[in-house]
This record gives C-alpha cells, sequence and structure tokens, in this order.
C-alpha cells in the first residue's frame, strides 16, 4: 500500500479505524457523545495523512516527531498516552488487513514501540539569554490577554530604544509566535488565545513596514509562499520582511494561492528566488507539485527554490530529494542561504 | 432538457450549484442562476475523479442516515468543491461550493430560485452547525488577506518614496546644469538690449522677446532647484531673531516699483508690538514675496492690494489680499500642489512656473506654521500665513 494508496481511501480508512475502536470501548459512546466519533474519525485521517507523508519521505522520524507531538497535545488535555498507543494499534491493525505495506507497518511498530520514552513536556522557545527576552516575555503576556495595543507599544519602545528591526523579527515574532504554539499545544492557551496572537503579530509587522520597505534595494526578487492554505503563516512573513530589509524585492502570496498562480508571479516578477512553506507533512505534496511546476517552466531555469518550515525539520535532507535548491531551518539561515544561491 | 451531469459541471460557476438528489445519488433537479432550472440525467457520482468516490459515497450516505453532512473538498468535473447535503425527506438537498463560508447563502438563492423550502432548512442547518472554530479560520484568513495587501501598500509606496527621490535627484541635477548657461545668456540680451537704437524695430522686439523667455526659464529653473531642494530635505532653515514687520516691509518696498507699473496700490497694515520671532529671513521673505507678487500679478491695473500683519491666540497672521478674477472653488484644494496652473490668467501677462505656491507652503510649514486661501470667484484671493508664537 503506497502513500498514494492511503490517501485515496482516507475516509474509508478513517471510518474502519474509528468503528474498530470504538467496538473495543463501547463506553466512549456515553462518554464522548456524537460527537466523539466524529473527533475519532479526524484523529484517524491525520494519523494517516501524517503518516501516508512519513511513507512517501521514507522517513520514520518524521512521523515520531508527529506521534511525539501529539502525545503531549493529547496528555495535556487528559487522554492516556494508552489511549493513542491503541489508536496507533488499529491503524495498524486496519492497514495490515485492508491493504498491507511494508514501510507502514514498520514505522508504526517504531512509533508504538517508542511512544513511552518519548518527552511528555516541550521546552519553552523563549531563551532567557536572548538580548530581547524581558521584551518578549511582556510581549507574549499581553498577547495573552488581548492587549494589542499594549503589546505593540513594548515593540515601538524596544525599537526607540534601539532594538533593531531585523532583531525583532528574529528574538520577539518568531520565538513567541512558536511558544504560543507550544503552550496551545500544552493545553495553556485557547484556540482563541492563539488566533488572536497570530493575528495581532501580524498586524503589529505593519508598524514596522515604514522602516523595512523604504530602504536601498538590490536587484534582488523573491516570491514567497505557504502551501496548503495553512493558518500557519506568521513564520514566512518573518522571512520575507526580513529579506526586504536585506535589501531584497519580495512578494508574498500567503496560503490561499494555487501552485499554477504561485509559478506565474514568479514569472511575472522575475524572480530570483521562489520561498515555499509547509508547516504540516501531509502538505509536502503541494510542495512537489509546486517546484515539479516550477521546474517545467523555461523562464525560471536560472530561479531557485528555498523550502522550509516545520515539515522539514526532521529530515534535513528532504530538500533535495523534493527538488529544492536549499532549506532554512529560520530566518537567518534563509537570509544567507537566499545570497548565496543567487550571487 | 436533459444534459450529463459533467456537461453541467464544467459549464457552470464553480462557485456555488445546488441541486437536489435521490438517495440513491441521481441528480434530479438543478437550481442554478446561470442556466435555471435543468433536468439532468445521471448519477452524482458520474463525474468524481477517482480520489473523491469513497470520500462522496461517505458524505452522501452519512447525509442519508442523518439527515445533514458536509463533505471534505470534493473534485467535481474540473473543480474542487465542498458538499453540503440535507435530507428532511426522501430527496437529497445538496450545495456544491468552492467556498465554505458561502454555503449558506447558496443554499439561500437556491431555495428562492426553486421555492424548495428543504434548500431553507439547508442554509439554517449550514449557519447552525458552522462551528467556532470555522469562525476562528475565517477570520485568520481575512486577517492575513489584509496584512498582505498592508504589506503590498507599504512595498509600493517604498518604491514610490524611492522613484520620487530620484525623480527631484534628476530634477535638481538638470536645473543646476542650465542654470549656469541660462544666467550667461540673459546677461547677453541685456547687454544687447543696453545699445537698442543699433537694432531695427523687428529686431529689438524679438530680443525683448528673447529675454522675457530667458528671465522666465530662468526662473523655472530657479523654483524647480528650490522645490527638489525641499523635497529631498536638503533644506535648512537659518533661523534668527526677526521683526516680522520688516521682513514684510521689505518685500513691499520692492513690489512696489512692480506694482506701480500697473498702477496698483499696495496698503500695508501693521499692528503695533510684534513680538520677536525665530525665522529664517531669506525663505520667509520669498514665501511673503511670492504672494505679494501674486497678488499684484493678478490685479487689473488701478486696483489694491492689501497686506496685514495681526495676530491670534497662538499666531502671528500674515494676509495678503487682491481683488482680482479670484479662484474657482474646484481648483482651490490644487493650489498648492506643485505645478499646479490656474485656469484664470493673471492680468499682468506673465507666465507662472506652477511651483511658486508649492515652494511657499513648504517653506512655511518648516517654521511650523501653515498657510491657506480663501476665494471667491470674481472676488479676488486672500492667502493667510499663520506662524506660532513661541511660548513666553
Amino acid at each position: 500500500m503506497s502513500a498514494e494508496t492511503i490517501r485515496l481511501r482516507i475516509e474509508e480508512l478513517g471510518e474502519a479505524i474509528t468503528e474498530r475502536h470504538f467496538a473495543r470501548h463501547p463506553e466512549l459512546d456515553a462518554r464522548y457523545g456524537p460527537i466523539g466519533r466524529v473527533r475519532c474519525r479526524e484523529d484517524a485521517r491525520f494519523h494517516l495523512q501524517f503518516l501516508a507523508a512519513a511513507i512517501e519521505a521514507r522517513s520514520s522520524a518524521m512521523f515520531l516527531d508527529y506521534v511525539g507531538w501529539a502525545k503531549v497535545m493529547l496528555a495535556s488535555r487528559d487522554v492516556p498516552v494508552r489511549d493513542l498507543a491503541e489508536n496507533l494499534e488499529i491503524v495498524d491493525s486496519v492497514i495490515r488487513e485492508r491493504a498491507p505495506d511494508i514501510d507502514a507497518a514498520r514505522i508504526l511498530r517504531l512509533a508504538i514501540e517508542r511512544l513511552d520514552s518519548m518527552p511528555s513536556d516541550v521546552a519553552s522557545f523563549l531563551d532567557p539569554r536572548s538580548p530581547l527576552f524581558p521584551v518578549a516575555s511582556q510581549y507574549l503576556e499581553l498577547l495573552l490577554h488581548s492587549d494589542r495595543r499594549a503589546a505593540a507599544e513594548v515593540i515601538t519602545n524596544a525599537l526607540d530604544g534601539g532594538a533593531s528591526p531585523r532583531d525583532i523579527y528574529r528574538l520577539v515574532f518568531e520565538p513567541v509566535q512558536q511558544e504560543v504554539g507550544r503552550l496551545w499545544q500544552l493545553n495553556r492557551v485557547t484556540v482563541a488565545q492563539e488566533h488572536f496572537a497570530s493575528a495581532a503579530t501580524q498586524q503589529i509587522m505593519t508598524l514596522l513596514y515604514s522602516r523595512i520597505f523604504g530602504g536601498e534595494k538590490r536587484d534582488r526578487r523573491a516570491v514567497a509562499m505557504c502551501v496548503g492554505g495553512e493558518l500557519h503563516e506568521v513564520g514566512l512573513r518573518i522571512v520575507s520582511d526580513l529579506l526586504e530589509l536585506h535589501g531584497w524585492q519580495t512578494w508574498y502570496l500567503g496560503a490561499n494561492m494555487p501552485p499554477s498562480a504561485a509559478v506565474q508571479m514568479c514569472i511575472e516578477r522575475r524572480a530570483d528566488i521562489l520561498l515555499v512553506s509547509a508547516t504540516l507533512t501531509p502538505h509536502l505534496v503541494t510542495v512537489r507539485e509546486v517546484i515539479r511546476l516550477f521546474r517545467s517552466t523555461e523562464v525560471l531555469a536560472n530561479a531557485k527554490v528555498i523550502v522550509g518550515g516545520r515539515a522539514f525539520r526532521m529530515e534535513p535532507e528532504l530538500w533535495k530529494e523534493i527538488g529544492a535548491d536549499g532549506y532554512a531551518a529560520n530566518a537567518d539561515e534563509c537570509l544567507d542561504l537566499a545570497d548565496r544561491l543567487v550571487s | 432538457m436533459r444534459m450529463s451531469v459533467s456537461t453541467w459541471l464544467t459549464g457552470s460557476s464553480p462557485e456555488g450549484l445546488a441541486f437536489t438528489c435521490d438517495t440513491s445519488g441521481n441528480v434530479l433537479h438543478v437550481v442554478h442562476s446561470s442556466i435555471g432550472d435543468t433536468t439532468v440525467g445521471g448519477s452524482l457520482f458520474d463525474c468524481l475523479e477517482p480520489s473523491s468516490q469513497t470520500p462522496c459515497t461517505i458524505f452522501f450516505r452519512a447525509a442519508v442516515a442523518n439527515g445533514f453532512a458536509r463533505s471534505m473538498p470534493l473534485r467535481l468535473g474540473a473543480h474542487e468543491l465542498h458538499c453540503f447535503g440535507f435530507r428532511p425527506d426522501d430527496v437529497v438537498r445538496i450545495v456544491a461550493v468552492a467556498e465554505p463560508r458561502h454555503a449558506a447563502s447558496i443554499a439561500e438563492v437556491a431555495a428562492q430560485l426553486s421555492g424548495d423550502d428543504g434548500f431553507r432548512a439547508l442554509a439554517d442547518e449550514i449557519r447552525r452547525t458552522h462551528s467556532i472554530y470555522d469562525v476562528y479560520e475565517d477570520l485568520a484568513r481575512l486577517n492575513n488577506d489584509l496584512v498582505t495587501a498592508q504589506r503590498e501598500l507599504a512595498r509600493s509606496i517604498g518604491e514610490l518614496t524611492r522613484l520620487n527621490d530620484f525623480k527631484n535627484e534628476l530634477l535638481g541635477m538638470a536645473a543646476h546644469d542650465l542654470r549656469n548657461p541660462l544666467n550667461a545668456s540673459l546677461a547677453f540680451v541685456t547687454f544687447l538690449l543696453e545699445d537698442e537704437a543699433s537694432f531695427s524695430d523687428s529686431n529689438r522686439l524679438l530680443l525683448r522677446r528673447l529675454k522675457t523667455s530667458n528671465a522666465f526659464m530662468l526662473r523655472l529653473v530657479e523654483d524647480v532647484l528650490d522645490f527638489s531642494a525641499i523635497e529631498s530635505g536638503r533644506v535648512r532653515l537659518h533661523l534668527q531673531d526677526s521683526n516680522l514687520g520688516e521682513v514684510v516691509q521689505s518685500v513691499i518696498d520692492t513690489m512696489r516699483v512692480v506694482a506701480e507699473r500697473r498702477r496698483i496700490t499696495i496698503h500695508y497694515d501693521v499692528q503695533p508690538d510684534l513680538p520677536i520671532l525665530r525665522v529664517d529671513r531669506i525663505k520667509l521673505t520669498q514665501s511673503v514675496q511670492n504672494l505679494v507678487a501674486n497678488a499684484v500679478a493678478y490685479s487689473p491695473e488701478g486696483a489694491s492690494v492689501f497686506v496685514r500683519i495681526t495676530r491670534d491666540e497662538r499666531n502671528e497672521v500674515i494676509a495678503v489680499e487682491d481683488h482680482g478674477p479670484g479662484i474657482p472653488a474646484d481648483e482651490l484644494p490644487q493650489v498648492f500642489e506643485p505645478f499646479t496652473r490656474l485656469s484664470t490668467a493673471t492680468q499682468s501677462g506673465e507666465r507662472s512656473v506652477g511651483l511658486g505656491m508649492a515652494i511657499t507652503k513648504r517653506m512655511v510649514v518648516a517654521h511650523g506654521g501653515t498657510i491657506e486661501v480663501a476665494s471667491v470667484e470674481g472676488h479676488g484671493a486672500t492667502f493667510t500665513i499663520r506662524l506660532p508664537i513661541p511660548a513666553a
């Protein structure tokens, strides 16, 4: 059973997994009500999507990373780790019965075996050694209290106090955004708070635009896109704004752009570089499609593709296999890489 | 009219489709604004991409069994659509939309077009089940779009500012290079005209025209230089303690010579005890001179121009009033814009460069002051400069 087959039959497999889980635990219907099955189907679909992505990338580490993330997320919501283990067992058995696949079985076994030894906590992304640690902590607190105005003030005060826009992006926006994600994972903030923090940070970034977009420009052009309709846009925005600050001209396409439109934009803007970001590994399929389309476009023969985002984190060599010219783990790396690839 | 489902799907708008099926998925009736009521043959499943067959089956079964269901995105024909299904009776009402947030309104439209209340119930159900998470996602998307638009705006402003700076630099360079030869040429013509008698009448006339043109070009070049210097931020004010009355008096002394040629009287009225202001005398003189020169140029022969210095709560106020043709109301907002030429002509026949008022305004603003104009067409115009009095 290939990754493609899992994707094609994801609804059927998800249904079977849910049926089996509830058959084993009839008490769940009473505990969660009808929504229980809906959530279970959703979870099963997630497991299968991430499994398919891992099979395609030949990366068990990728699936282990997902399971590790899910373990922390579920544990902080009082779902015992054995429930996750059992659910993965059921995923394994359903796949074995319906369309066996050697890679799927191997990856699932590994995940189930390692589950217990995986950490049940995640370290904070705010580094007390950072010179802007006090700013970042205060900014985070204000965002979590939905005080956008005061949060913006913290940023403008830091700028007035001599912090560079680049440092604000790297040492405040970037780690705070990751930290909010971690706090959601740990069930310490709500979805509403998480959404508010992202939205507010994006708005507050616009306060810096007069400083970023007025600078000297070199003739270097980049188009940036998120794939898969993802809402995790802040990271890519940080990268493209920093490139702009670095003298590049950048066009930020956001997450709702179909691959063909993104490639068209690269042609129109005579882009030197296309930046593609993916947070969730199931969206790697779209990254492949974008790159395939990009490579088949003759006028873009000299242009380069840089990939980034959490989806690439576990497999440092995946960018080669996927057809990109490089991978950047963070904004700083991306600036260096972009300059190197174009010079 | 009968048509296959796939023909219908490819031929219609992907934004929203509404149709009914029997409980086996056979399409019974299509309600769609662009094609009206159409009887369609075939099954819902006929035109699905292979990857969408299973999800569609699950969606459809759920709609039939539970009464309401929504699908993952399905590939139908050339489109990727989210389906919402509702079965209050033997007929399943389905809307398929590219954007889930449009589903309820499409169902509402379908209800109106078909008169089928089942679609209205579907709209209600879609709204009822639209979860808080969908709202968050929609808001996040809207916010993303908004920020992207702000970003594009900032980028465009950055580019325009750069272009504007470049334009000013270019203008400045061109004007600078033109000034010296123009000065020389004006001096030559003036020199020739000192010996007027040695020229025939027609040549003398030509030389005078040449001199007028030359003087105009020189003024244009100097205005452009001033303007580009201001625009590129190269202007520094050399502030010194000054008596406003003296500054204005010096302008009037100069302008009286020009005014008297056309029998225009300049009335000057200064209130006593003017405070000492810190201003750049040369630039302020130039600003007031621009106003008085304009007032004289637009006044008919024999008219009066009034220049007054008064005081309000916080400012010294210099007003220059003429009784010329005035400025049409629709042109008032452009008076201080660069290269503006008003539709009314000067009475003196003098040509206007179109930069004087723009320069004046920028210089007054650089002093922390304001300038405004009031005019009724046919009844002259009054320009008012306000310069703040420093707190004691």
